[in-house]
């Protein structure tokens, strides 16, 4: 008798019987997120939007036609051209070109900014909750002090207070971010603490910080890795934020917040200088978004 | 000389409405190489009894003399060392194994943890381990998830016994698994008692396997040992109306000889706060004014290695055994 065999069988062979490191490929349970997360369109978009973003601040000095201070003094302030894709602005700098370089700027700041806050606010969060008791409460209650002042207004003052450079923003922008992580990581390890596989593990011998790392992290991934992705939209917009209000980066460094800042007073006149680093903006904000959506849908199966 | 002999250990939890007596007073020995079964029903403290042994929780108070040291005011560091000797199984399969490791991955961790010899040595053990309780090589790189209750729990003797430990404690090791594969574990366990020399202190509520598996058995009801003698005995005589009531709830597989069993009036009284009374007096049939106003029962040795905490132990001995 034949065999029967459709081609969907075939697939899910063909995908049993894929080696890695002479091990049967198997389902864990990342391996099933990342498989849900793929098949989710808007979640590959953000990626995709991300990516390109990335791509972009890495690859500037190969995209960018112009140098972002190299002036163009025969087309000041003129609209979208063939030459200029994105228009100059009152000093005949190629917008085009100041945006690509303000991916470098912008985009760094708030990654360090996240890997900051999930460090130190983590790191609490995570102590926290393992340890409990008198040591969760005092910190709990500082952490809701410190969460209670809006972030953006302690990021400033640290700013004004410490002068302007790029390692001063990335610790006055995470200062405001730390709270929520903290509380974040100390809920998705709250679920776990109790697990029997943490008391199994203290009973053949492991320590506190082995059963912190290797057993308490893994199992709470899902919801931090949400907190994190949703937290670099969110930075992007407060680097934004606060160069436009021009205690960030200064001009003449092209970042996409102090564009918007100095393209601000020809709104009328040239309002395509305005738009585009508007753009660039929504856009990274969007695609971290759209991605936190879909891994949200991917780790938590229950949600759909 | 014991294996194990604990001494008046107490395990008392501060909770908002007064102090929980987990475990009040509870001393008993265990000589090398036998099982010891400890029953009770849920919330008696049996569970805690044997984490407060391996300290997973501190004792509140008393002793733990393991092999001659008495491990129970060790500090943390101290008691690393002696850590090996004694393991756990736990009661839950499905839940005791971190669902991120693999079987191999867990089964080494213990080793890793102590370091016990290169990376090749320890996944020669891992695979020896795995023979010894039975599991195919093939689930090496399985999750736990991919496997059924029974294999699990095959994961967890692993574990315990990577270390080569003397003295294990079962918390309940069969009581999540269907009753085919019960069988099958409990007679893993007897084997590998006879094969390594283990003792177990073997945590049930369920009387038939703590029948079928003991050598003594202590009987344990809110946080006190009530009853404690050997299985042999116990199964034969009964002196304390709980213990009877215990045992005659072992469902008998005959149409014809039919046991009347004995039900327990009202629900198991509060261990916050106890009074210094006979615990069991509120639902004890054979309760009299005496058991309702006078101290606490202490354990009486009423025949040879047979102990009971009854004021009516004595007439117990009568009333309960009257059929034989």
């Amino acid at each position: 008798m034949a065999k029967l065999v459709t081609p969907e069988m075939e697939k899910i062979n063909k995908r049993r019987m894929k080696r890695k490191n002479g091990k049967v490929a198997r389902s864990t349970p990342m391996m099933d997120a990342w498989r849900r997360l793929i098949r989710n369109r808007t979640a590959v978009l953000g990626m995709a939007i991300i990516i390109v973003l990335l791509l972009m601040a890495v690859f500037a000095p190969l995209i960018a036609p112009y140098m972002y201070d190299e002036m163009d003094v025969m087309n000041m302030l003129k609209g979208p051209s063939s030459v200029h894709w994105f228009g100059t602005d009152n000093l005949g700098r190629d917008m085009f070109s100041r945006c690509v370089y303000g991916a470098r700027i912008t985009l760094p700041i708030a990654i360090f900014t996240v890997a900051v806050a999930v460090l130190t606010g983590g790191t609490l969060g995570v102590l926290c909750a393992y340890f409990g008791g008198q040591f969760d409460m005092i910190v709990m209650r500082i952490l809701d002090v410190w969460g209670s002042i809006p972030g953006l207004m302690l990021s400033i003052a640290i700013v004004a207070a410490l002068g302007n450079n790029m390692y001063v923003l990335v610790i006055g922008l995470s200062v405001g971010a730390v709270p929520n992580m903290a509380r974040t990581f100390r809920g998705a390890i709250f679920t776990v603490v109790d697990s029997d596989y943490v008391e199994a593990s203290r009973s053949i011998g492991a320590g506190n910080f082995s059963i912190m790392f290797k057993h308490l992290l893994p199992n709470a991934v899902g919801p931090v890795i949400l907190a994190i992705v949703g937290l670099l939209g969110v930075e992007v917009l407060c680097v934004s934020t606060l160069s436009f209000l021009g205690v960030g980066v200064q001009p003449p460094t092209p970042e996409w917040g102090s564009l918007l800042s100095t393209s601000k007073e020809f709104l009328n006149s040239a309002s395509y200088l305005c738009t585009f680093p508007g753009i660039f903006i929504v856009l990274s904000v969007l695609g971290f978004n759209l991605l936190g959506d879909g891994l949200r849908d991917a780790l938590d199966p229950r949600l759909k | 000389m014991a294996l194990l002999e604990v001494n008046h250990l107490k395990k008392y939890f501060q909770v908002s409405s007064g102090i929980l007596h987990a475990v009040d007073d509870v001393s008993f020995t265990l000589e090398e190489g036998r099982t010891l079964g400890v029953v009770g029903e849920s919330g008696c403290g049996k569970s805690t009894l044997g984490k407060t042994i391996i300290r997973l929780t501190d004792p509140t108070s008393g002793k733990v003399v393991f092999d001659g040291q008495d491990v129970a005011g060790y500090s943390v560091k101290e008691f690393h060392k002696v850590r090996p000797n004694m393991q756990m199984i736990f009661q839950d399969p499905f839940a005791s194994l971190d669902p991120r490791l693999t079987v191999t991955e867990l089964i080494a961790e213990p080793m890793k943890i102590y370091k016990t010899g290169t990376k090749e040595e320890i996944y020669k053990r891992v695979k020896d381990l795995m023979d010894i309780v039975q599991l195919a090589e093939r689930f090496a790189n399985s999750y736990p998830h991919e496997l059924d209750g029974g294999r699990r729990q095959r994961i967890g003797i692993a574990r315990a016994l990577a270390l080569k430990p003397k003295f294990v404690v079962c918390d309940e090791p069969v009581s999540a698994l269907d009753v085919s594969i019960q069988a099958q574990v409990l007679n893993l366990l007897q084997d590998l008692q006879e094969e390594l020399k283990l003792t177990y202190m073997f945590i049930t509520h369920d009387m038939s396997v703590v029948k079928h598996i003991s050598d003594d058995i202590i009987v344990m009801y809110l946080g006190q040992i009530v009853e404690k003698s050997s299985a042999k005995e116990l199964f034969q005589k009964q002196y304390h109306p709980y213990t009877n009531a215990l045992l005659s709830a072992i469902p008998v597989p005959s149409l014809h000889d039919r046991r009347e069993k004995i039900l327990i009036e009202g629900e198991l009284s509060s261990p916050i706060n106890p009074p210094d009374r006979c615990r069991f007096a509120g639902r004890c049939a054979y309760c009299t004014e005496l058991c309702r106003n006078s101290k606490a029962p202490e354990l009486k040795e009423m025949s040879p290695g047979h102990f009971v905490a009854c004021h009516r132990a004595k007439e117990m001995m009568v009333e309960l055994n009257k059929n034989e």
